[in-house]
């Protein structure tokens, strides 16, 4: 157990008015199993009345519409958040977790690297996923604007480069292949810089945290914000903008540990 | 009956000038067309109408239990009546309508039916259209200006009234309304069923909006007036497909939709009709199963048969169907509108050897079926009586009570030799009478 503080900012700055502008925002830690949310205040800039909302996979969003002009968006989510082991039991698995998406599919490169791991594949997801992990290390090295929002597990392996998102597609696409559910995790990690991702995978009735770019399971330092299929399911700001120009985004984020 | 025949051309001329039409893409380039109306009408008897109707409520009702537990509890693929993977490995199941359970549990309001007969004179389903089946306002306008041309003809018949269909679908859309006005939800002129969505926001005494007049705030839906005021949604009657229905959760790209709108579903707070996330139940893979899902559900056998339908992803079936390709018709079921369908009997045999080997790599893909004797149908072309294959849309409604619709669509095919009867491949329709006796 661990008692964690964080605080989170994301700010667009705009080259031109935007007029009318919908978002989404998927920012904030989950309240689940061994995480609990001890202390929150959350707000948006221009100031609004904070709308909740819901996606499919439990996650909360905040949503709604700011029709005055503003050339600068933001979000600051802050508080305390108690942290545990990342083992969630859950008796009913969404099959959804067991398949392809568009960013984790199977093609050449990845079907190679599957067949040389396949012979260490268990009945244990922990297990499978810690040596696909190894795997993956070996042939792809950490490197930041390496690739893109888009890029998609396949390509990055075949670029050998990438950063937590493509560490995270490559592991989900071959526990998928291996027959395990896995899923796609965003959130926040002790120190300072931007969000993470790592990977779920669902072995013995729960889920197990697993962080695939520092090689290790997800422990009390880290804190879920969001889950889905891959990145497109838990995309932190989703906006739509009559106006705006040019966009700048600047993101700051701290958690530190009590 | 012969005094409508010799009003044909002047009742086609009128629909032209009512804009009863049918828009096309082909290529990219939107064409509008005439659906070309025989005044000949298909004729139900009382009794037949009585069975097909209860097969259909049947059916619909099944399909929307279906749909309920898809996305919450999921027992139907537990229980392995249903594969997993035509559940969850297609496109149809949508991960963004998971736990979404709409107003009053109704998913599908309004269900488009396809039943042909054949010439053994029974009924099977073609296909259940549950996203946003249209068409229905063709056999209400046709009856409307039959009626004026050929009065004598319906006192000398005993058809039951039509024409009621708008007071049906309004009792559906109130039933299901959330607080607030009752709207139809258009992307606009470019649809290719523009002129129903004005027709039934008439006749359902809704407020016909274009996407730009609604917007959410605070998770409520509102129409906005021209005035500046704003109106609170209780149920939209949406003739947008889920895919383009709201920026903020399905396709970012879509300028037809309504951001946010689903957030306002998911509170409670509007009713969509029909639900978003009906293509998990009308894919042709999962078609193949609803006999099995209306014996899960209700325990009773299923009323009416579907085509026989065979399914290579089992390996019994896919033997069966290699073997005999060149007798079946072959359905891609990622398609709809009548595309993607391949009679085994056209292909030469390359084609027949390519289909083979695409089938044995992706066997979930399609499904094949017997070629049904239809039992076919009696047109007046200029004048000169022909034959051609038909179909018969019939429309289910689902509100407090689940009822169907008494008329349909009847649709006919091009040529006397072709067997696709959809609106998108050419060809008419005609009235449909349900007898009071």
């Amino acid at each position: 157990m661990a008692v964690l503080d964080f605080s989170y900012n994301m700010s667009i700055k705009f080259s031109m008015p935007v007029i009318k502008h919908c978002y989404s925002l998927r920012c904030i830690p989950l309240e689940c199993e061994n995480q609990h949310i001890e202390d929150i205040k959350v707000s948006v800039f221009p100031e609004n009345v904070l709308t909740y909302s819901a996606d499919g996979f439990g996650n909360i969003l905040i949503t709604d519409r700011i029709i005055t002009m503003h050339n600068e968006f933001g979000v600051t989510v802050e508080g305390t958040v108690s942290t545990g082991r990342h083992i969630t039991p859950d008796s009913e698995p969404n099959p959804v977790y067991k398949y392809p998406t568009g960013y984790t599919e199977c093609k050449t490169e990845l079907c190679r690297l599957f067949s040389r791991v396949e012979p260490g594949i268990s009945d244990d997801g922990v297990d499978t996923a810690l040596k696909f992990t190894r795997a993956i290390r070996a042939n792809i090295v950490y490197q930041s604007g390496a690739t893109g929002f888009a890029t998609t597990a396949e390509e990055a392996l075949l670029k050998g480069a990438g950063v937590c998102q493509d560490y995270s597609h490559i592991l989900i696409a071959l526990l998928r292949k291996a027959g395990f559910f896995a899923r796609y995790v965003v959130g926040m990690m002790v120190g300072e810089g931007e969000t993470h991702a790592w990977v779920e995978v669902y072995s013995d009735g729960c889920w197990h945290g697993i962080d695939p770019t520092n090689n290790r399971p997800a422990d009390e330092n880290y804190i879920i914000i969001s889950r889905g299929r891959d990145f497109a399911d838990c995309g932190i700001n989703r906006g739509l903008l009559t106006g705006g120009g040019n966009q700048t985004q600047t993101v700051s984020l701290k958690v530190t540990r009590r | 009956m012969y005094g409508l025949i010799e009003h044909t051309d002047e009742i086609n001329r009128l629909l032209a000038r009512y804009g009863v039409k049918f828009g096309i893409y082909k290529n990219n380039v939107f064409n509008e067309r005439l659906f070309p109306f025989d005044t000949v009408p298909r004729i139900l008897s009382a009794d037949e109408f009585g069975f097909l109707s209860r097969g259909l409520r049947q059916r619909v009702t099944a399909l929307n239990m279906f749909l309920n537990d898809i996305y919450t509890a999921k027992r139907i693929v537990k229980d392995k009546v249903i594969p997993e993977e035509f559940v969850y490995g297609g496109a149809g199941y949508m991960m963004e309508c998971e736990g979404a359970v709409p107003p009053k549990g109704i998913f599908c309001h309004i269900s488009g039916i396809d039943l042909v007969q054949g010439s053994d004179m029974r009924w099977y389903v073609l296909e259940d259209n549950l996203r946003i089946p249209s068409g229905a306002s063709y056999p209400m306008i046709a009856r409307e200006l039959c009626r004026r041309a050929s009065p004598d003809t319906f006192r000398a018949n005993s058809v039951v009234d039509n024409r009621n269909y708008g007071e049906l679908l309004k009792k559906v859309l109130d039933y299901s309304n959330c607080g607030g006005i009752n709207v139809v939800l258009t992307p606009g002129r470019f649809n290719s069923a523009f002129f129903e969505h004005t027709y039934l926001a008439e006749k359902t005494g809704s407020v016909f909006a274009m996407p730009q007049d609604l917007f959410v705030e605070g998770n409520v839906l509102y129409y906005s007036e021209y005035s500046g005021r704003r109106q609170r949604v209780g149920a939209v009657y949406r003739r947008i497909s889920d895919d383009f229905l709201d920026p903020m959760t399905f396709r970012a790209d879509s300028l037809l939709g309504v951001p946010h709108i689903m957030d306002a579903y998911r509170a409670g707070n509007t009713a969509i009709v029909n639900a978003p996330g009906n293509s998990v139940a009308d894919d042709k893979g999962i078609y193949y199963y609803v006999p099995a899902m209306i014996k899960y559900y209700l325990g009773e056998d299923a009323i009416l048969s579907n085509a026989p339908t065979y399914l290579p992803f089992y390996e019994s079936d896919r033997k069966y169907v290699l073997e005999n390709i060149s007798r079946l018709v072959i359905k891609d079921v990622a398609e709809s509108g009548g595309y993607g369908v391949v009679f085994g009997s056209e292909l030469s045999l390359e084609q027949i050897y390519e289909l083979k080997k695409l089938i044995s790599k992706q066997p979930r893909r399609f499904i094949a079926q017997e070629v049904i004797s239809f039992n076919n149908l009696r047109v007046f072309e200029n004048g000169v009586p022909g034959e051609r294959k038909a179909d018969l849309r019939a429309f289910v409604l689902m509100g407090e009570e689940t009822v169907v619709w008494q008329s349909g669509l009847t649709r006919f095919a091009k040529d006397a030799d072709s067997f696709i009867v959809n609106s998108s491949q050419g060809g008419g329709f005609k009235d449909t009478w349900v007898l009071s006796r």
